[in-house]
């Protein structure tokens, strides 16, 4: 079953037509709420809810349209909501996890493998505000180009490429002077 | 000028870490679970399950009603005892845990009958540790008197009540939730206990069977001095329920309650009665019915300083009154539509007003997550902050 005719099943109330869409973007999307919120637990209630809420809102998606921008949208705005509710409690990401940490299973000894500027770009990212976080993982992890993040985001373009600028501007500052080629 | 983060390593990085963290994922079931809340891929051994926890539920609910029609004649029927003022009580960790303690508002409630209940959410819980509600307010189990009613909306969980009960003060009510909270009932608290990470939001509520309860228990919150109550007075009610009875006095008929925070408006009084002064009060129905209440439970508005309140300014935090309201490029129905938000969103006040076909324009943040302003119309926006 393809995207387009998931949505017409879904519009028709057909709930396989969701099945088949919860199948194809589940994953991508729970890693994308993910590195924005750093709680795994989080990120799949976050995802879990807003398929839950394409299925009700399903009849004012145009079909012509592609779906992922737009679900994607809801998924990274969803899970900032949510940073900022908790953060009026309760700091959200208890987790420990750093960037750089190995995942679970990986050999320790596999990791000087990997290039330690990306583990050091990583690190950096991790302090990042949530928000400019989530403007790199539209960007650079899903993989939305600046004209589609306008247009679900309901922005000018300008207004995108000044947020991914200030994004990258202030990695810059955090980076340690030796990471990425010299600016001189 | 070379740019010194390299786009292709943000991208390596934000891959490793996503894949590393998080594996496949399944969440199909639960959604499909939340979305027909019938279980339908539920097997043969769950639909069996459910079949005997209904059984069960029937039957207590069954127990109980029989409970309650032997109990309520030997208890005194007739007019249900004076309002009782509970003092807001509140959920809060047990456990001492770095950083701030996790503070949650509960709810008592005096119904019509005069039982009590102490309702509440543990929200969003997703750190170990133990949070007690009802700790001010000494709930008194008797044989078949207490109910816990829990709603664990947890990962997987479809949010279903669950009705469980206290037979003695000596019973501790303890129920697993999700295989990983539990929800306890000892020394007259309520104790949630988290032993995992993940969020979940856990809603309860407890009722104390007893048709009345001893007066003795609570102690009023007393009403400063200033509280000078009036005919033609605005006032909101303090206690969490308050009865409204057809004439002067408690053993008059009940006519109706109102919940903490409700408005009233004294329409004559005050009449002494048993040494409580009763007051005259519409508002309270929507019909415009007049009763009787406590006086004692009656705070004064005053209606300057609530209209101060009520205006918007450049700063107030509002909210959503439409369901789905426009947030437009600028101050006119006819100007580009940035975003629309629904109902009861909280939104800041940037700028303004403009004043555009005789209605009021702000500017407003908080539509979008980057602090972008766009212009809505006040007569969609109720003050909140």
């Amino acid at each position: 079953m393809d995207e387009r005719e998931a949505i017409t099943r879904l519009q028709r109330g057909d709930i396989g037509g969701l099945a088949a869409l919860v199948e194809r973007y589940q994953t991508k999307a729970v890693r994308a709420a993910y590195l924005v919120c750093r709680n795994r637990a989080t990120a799949e209630d976050v995802v879990q809810s807003a398929f839950i809420r394409v299925y009700e809102r399903i009849a004012q998606f145009d079909p012509e349209r592609p779906f992922a921008p737009w679900f994607m949208r809801i998924v990274v705005n969803d899970t900032l909501n949510l940073i900022q509710r908790e953060a009026r409690h309760q700091p959200l990401a208890d987790e420990t996890l750093a960037w750089s940490h190995p995942a679970v299973g990986e050999d320790p000894l596999t990791i000087p493998a990997r290039s330690e500027e990306i583990a050091v770009v990583a690190a950096t990212l991790d302090q990042l505000p949530a928000q400019q976080r989530a403007t790199l993982v539209q960007r650079y992890y899903l993989g939305m180009s600046e004209s589609e993040m306008a247009q679900v985001g309901g922005v000018a373009p300008g207004t995108v490429k000044w947020r991914l600028h200030q994004a990258r501007a202030k990695m810059r500052q955090l980076l340690p002077a030796w990471v990425g080629p010299n600016e001189e | 000028m070379n740019e010194p983060v390299n786009e292709q390593h943000i991208t390596a990085a934000l891959e490793r870490e996503a894949t590393g963290a998080v594996p496949v994922v399944q969440l199909w079931p639960a959604i499909e679970r939340e979305i027909t809340g019938a279980h339908r891929t539920a097997t043969r051994r769950s639909a069996l399950r459910l079949v005997a926890g209904l059984a069960v539920v029937a039957a207590l609910l069954l127990l109980i009603a029989t409970l309650a029609v032997s109990y309520l004649p030997a208890r005194q029927p007739g007019p249900p005892a004076n309002p009782v003022a509970l003092a807001p009580t509140t959920v809060r960790p047990l456990a001492t845990e770095a950083g701030a303690p996790k503070v949650l508002a509960a709810r008592l409630v005096v119904d019509a009958q005069g039982n009590v209940s102490v309702a509440g959410e543990v929200g969003l819980v997703n750190r170990v540790g133990q949070y007690a509600v009802g700790s001010d307010y000494p709930l008194t189990p008797t044989a078949a008197s207490l109910l816990v009613i829990v709603r664990d909306r947890s990962k997987g969980s479809g949010g279903t009540d669950t009705l469980y009960q206290v037979q003695s003060a000596a019973d501790d009510l303890a129920v697993v939730l999700n295989g990983q909270a539990t929800l306890r009932f000892a020394n007259r608290q309520v104790v949630v206990d988290i032993t995992d990470s993940s969020t979940r939001v856990i809603s309860f509520r407890v009722q104390d069977g007893y048709p009345t309860p001893n007066p003795a228990a609570f102690t009023p919150t007393a009403l400063p001095a200033s509280n000078q109550l009036v005919v033609g007075s605005s006032v909101v009610v303090t206690a969490a329920g308050l009865a409204i009875h057809a004439g002067q006095g408690s053993d008059s008929k009940t006519l109706g309650m109102v919940l903490g925070g409700e408005r009233l408006i004294i329409v004559a009084g005050p009449s002494a009665v048993d040494g409580i002064n009763w007051w005259k009060v519409s508002g309270w129905d929507v019909a415009g019915n007049v009763g009787w209440c406590n006086g004692a439970f009656l705070q004064r508005v005053d209606p300057a300083a609530e209209e101060a309140g009520r205006q918007i300014v450049v700063g107030s935090e509002v909210e959503v009154t439409f369901e789905a309201l426009n947030i437009r490029k600028a101050a006119d129905v006819d100007s580009e539509s940035l975003a629309t938000v629904e109902q009861g969103r909280r939104l800041t006040v940037r700028g303004g007003p403009i004043k555009v076909g005789g209605r009021n324009w702000w500017q407003v943040s908080g539509w979008e997550n980057l602090g972008l302003t766009g212009w809505c119309s006040e007569r969609f926006l109720r003050r909140v902050k």
